[in-house]
């Protein structure tokens, strides 16, 4: 029964695995390496350019930000190296067992409008594309579209507008406008992806941070089959 | 299965009938139901005691359907479940044209018997390429043919929509519901577990089939969602299809280990499907039919501006809301329009507003108000508040008013319907009847609220407008 559970719920991929496969796709995504010690994560930090941002990478850990497991605008060697450290110490008070498979050592985007883009299947259509901004319009209000797979242009299009948020997409108190081209493009990427991929079965791009021109998933996690 | 047009055709348009089956018991009830058909009608019984009555009916009777001289075109079949098999078996042995099989108790009982004769009867059926309906189904009402499957289903005038229905209850009441609201059947398939041909199959079918303007389908569950999506919104291009969407889908539970999934569970993914197929979705019969008078009624448009006018000052308020609220624009008139109303308006009392108010001394002017408000150029539809009992105490009054909005939508071609206010619908049903037919003759829709009618108007007006987009 267990193993039913486990396999019906699927295999989840890591930060890390989610983000090259959504690459792969034709979504940008922010350069994401996981760090299994405070050493590598200042290397990769050197690598990838300060400031950067830590995140905890686990299986087990849904939302990584209320375990003290994110931290943003990390910036110098000490810092990225203490940062690891009270990252995983963080992680292990707030979830006693959690697996930890180490930290994810993170670009940091520019700015732009928090938004979400999943897709989930249903029994009988197939692949559902969901679209909402990021954050508490989703989780609390509900304020998202959906859309079965293959998308059109069009329903794209649809899907961006029809949110009640959209006004904050256009740009709301002085803020530039998000880019709705790059929004619909990744939703189509997304659509024809999934259509293409059966062994996918759910996808959480959460957020994807939508700039002035273009976007970029910040965090991604993939389900599959 | 690829779909043999032809043969649909021949099976649904029959040119003889035969029912196997009939028994006293019921009344002969399918051989009363096909008493309309026009042409042949055969029956098949061998049992000795339902025989008789048959004969009295003066229908010919055999003892096996390929005892029957001549082709035959469609069978409905009403014998027990386990002489189904038998009985399929001579149908694909005379060649018949298709089969309606009324006969119940397969996999929709859940027991292993019926599970296993339903996968008999589909084998049978998929191999010879037969055209059967159901089984578990009342199969088909063909009403320029006569062939019907329920004695309040009228026959004789066909029209231009189809229902598809795989409830057999819901498409005898749907017949019922849309012949008496004036609005015309081609044909009513009920396909029951539809285990040959289901929802999608048949929507391929009557997409194609000229005959068929509009098409409405009520639909608890369907084979293959991706297939009926595309079917659907293909379909929708060129023909409205209202779906009445019945049941929760079970389905609907599932491990979900996203965000996306956690939402999407509480999602009802019919109404996406048929919002972005653009198709019109319905809730219930009713809401059904009062879309299908404004189908059918109205020439395709996208305006939604509405002209409202025939009520008193309270009444005009409570238009203006119902219509707003459904999402349609009540827009100011033109001031030529203005000018024109100005000239013989009393308005003490009453507004030219749109609405406009028809109260006390307006009234007499009632044909020269909605000829300024159907021409109106900010006026896309127009609807008329008409109070049956106040009619029925004048012919002559009730008779203008169904002229006056015949003439405004003849002269601007704008689509025109009417809310027929009634206090007391009970005991105005008389009055509410008489009128409502004056108006079907003419060609205008009554719906019995302002709600009703906005809704109506709504999801008509966004069908075309996004078909047209």
């Amino acid at each position: 029964m267990a193993q039913d559970d486990a396999n019906a719920a699927g295999r989840l991929l890591n930060e890390v695995e989610s983000k090259r496969l959504l690459s792969e796709a034709g979504i940008n995504t922010n350069a994401t390496e996981l760090a299994q010690s405070s050493d590598e994560a200042v290397e990769l930090a050197r690598r990838i350019g300060h400031p950067v941002v830590l995140k905890i990478a686990s299986p087990d850990v849904v939302h990584k930000s209320d375990a003290g497991g994110v931290k943003i605008g990390v910036s110098g060697d000490d810092a990225v190296a203490a940062a690891y450290d009270e990252i995983v110490a963080a992680v292990q008070a707030a979830q006693p067992g959690a697996r930890v498979d180490g930290v994810s050592v993170q670009a940091m985007a520019e700015p732009g409008v928090e938004v979400i883009i999943g897709v989930s299947r249903d029994p009988q259509f197939g692949p559902l594309l969901m679209f909402g901004l990021g954050g508490v319009l989703v989780e609390v209000l509900g304020d998202v579209s959906f859309r079965v797979a293959p998308l059109t242009e069009r329903d794209a299009s649809e899907m961006v507008r029809e949110i009640k948020g959209f006004p904050i997409l256009r740009g709301h108190r002085g803020s530039p406008p998000a880019d709705l081209d790059a929004i619909e493009r990744a939703l189509l990427d997304l659509s024809r992806f999934v259509d293409s991929r059966p062994d996918v079965s759910e996808v959480d791009l959460n957020p994807i941070i939508a700039h002035p021109k273009g976007l970029t998933a910040v965090d991604a996690r993939v389900v599959l089959v | 299965m690829t779909l043999d047009v032809h043969k649909i055709d021949r099976a649904l348009n029959p040119s003889t009938v035969a029912v196997v089956g009939d028994k006293k018991i019921t009344g002969y009830m399918w051989l009363r139901n096909m008493s309309t058909f026009k042409g042949p009608v055969y029956s098949v019984q061998i049992d000795p005691n339902d025989i008789p009555g048959i004969e009295e009916m003066g229908i010919p009777n055999y003892s096996s359907l390929t005892e029957i001289p001549g082709d035959v075109d469609y069978v409905l079949v009403a014998v027990p479940r386990r002489v189904a098999p038998f009985v399929l078996k001579d149908a694909i042995d005379k060649g018949v044209g298709g089969v309606g099989m009324f006969t119940s108790g397969f996999a929709e009982t859940g027991s292993d018997e019926g599970v296993e004769l339903q996968e008999r009867v589909t084998q049978m059926a998929r191999d010879a390429g037969l055209v059967l309906l159901g089984p578990n189904c009342m199969g088909l009402f063909n009403a320029e043919l006569g062939v019907r499957f329920g004695q309040d289903q009228v026959a004789g005038e066909g029209g231009p929509v189809v229902f598809l229905s795989q409830s057999g209850g819901h498409g005898g009441a749907f017949s019922v519901a849309a012949q008496s609201s004036g609005v015309k059947l081609n044909k009513v398939v009920s396909f029951g577990n539809g285990v040959v041909l289901e929802n999608a199959d048949w929507l391929e079918y009557f997409a194609q089939d000229d005959a068929t303007e509009f098409i409405a389908m009520y639909v608890e569950s369907v084979r293959d969602g991706r297939r009926f999506f595309q079917l659907l919104k293909d379909t929708c291009q060129h023909k409205p299809v209202v779906v009445w969407k019945g049941g929760q889908t079970a389905e609907g539970k599932r491990a979900t280990s996203s965000h996306t999934g956690a939402i999407a569970e509480s999602m009802d993914t019919w109404d996406v499907v048929i919002r972005q197929a653009g198709a019109i979705r319905a809730d219930s019969m009713t809401e059904t039919v009062d879309i299908l008078k404004a189908l059918t009624t109205f020439a395709p448009f996208t305006g939604d501006g509405i002209g409202l006018t025939g009520g008193s000052g309270g009444q005009s308020v409570s238009m203006s809301d119902a219509f707003s609220k459904a999402g349609l624009r009540v827009p100011m008139l033109t001031q030529a329009s203005f000018d024109r109303l100005e000239e013989f308006f009393q308005v003490i009392g009453a507004s030219y507003l749109n609405p406009v108010d028809m109260g006390g001394m307006n009234r007499p002017m009632m044909e020269s108000i909605m000829d300024i408000l159907s021409a109106d150029a900010n006026v896309d539809v127009v609807v008329m508040q008409l109070s049956p009992r106040e009619l029925q105490r004048s012919a002559e009054r009730g008779a203008a008013h169904v002229a006056a909005l015949t003439r405004a939508r003849e002269e601007t071609g704008k689509p025109v319907a009417a809310v027929l206010f009634s206090p007391d619908p009970y005991g105005d049903g008389e009055a509410l009847k008489e009128l409502d037919l004056q108006l079907q003759a003419a060609g205008i829709p009554s719906y019995p609220s302002y709600e009703r009618a906005a809704f109506s108007i709504k999801k008509v007006v966004d069908y075309y407008r996004r078909r047209e987009a």
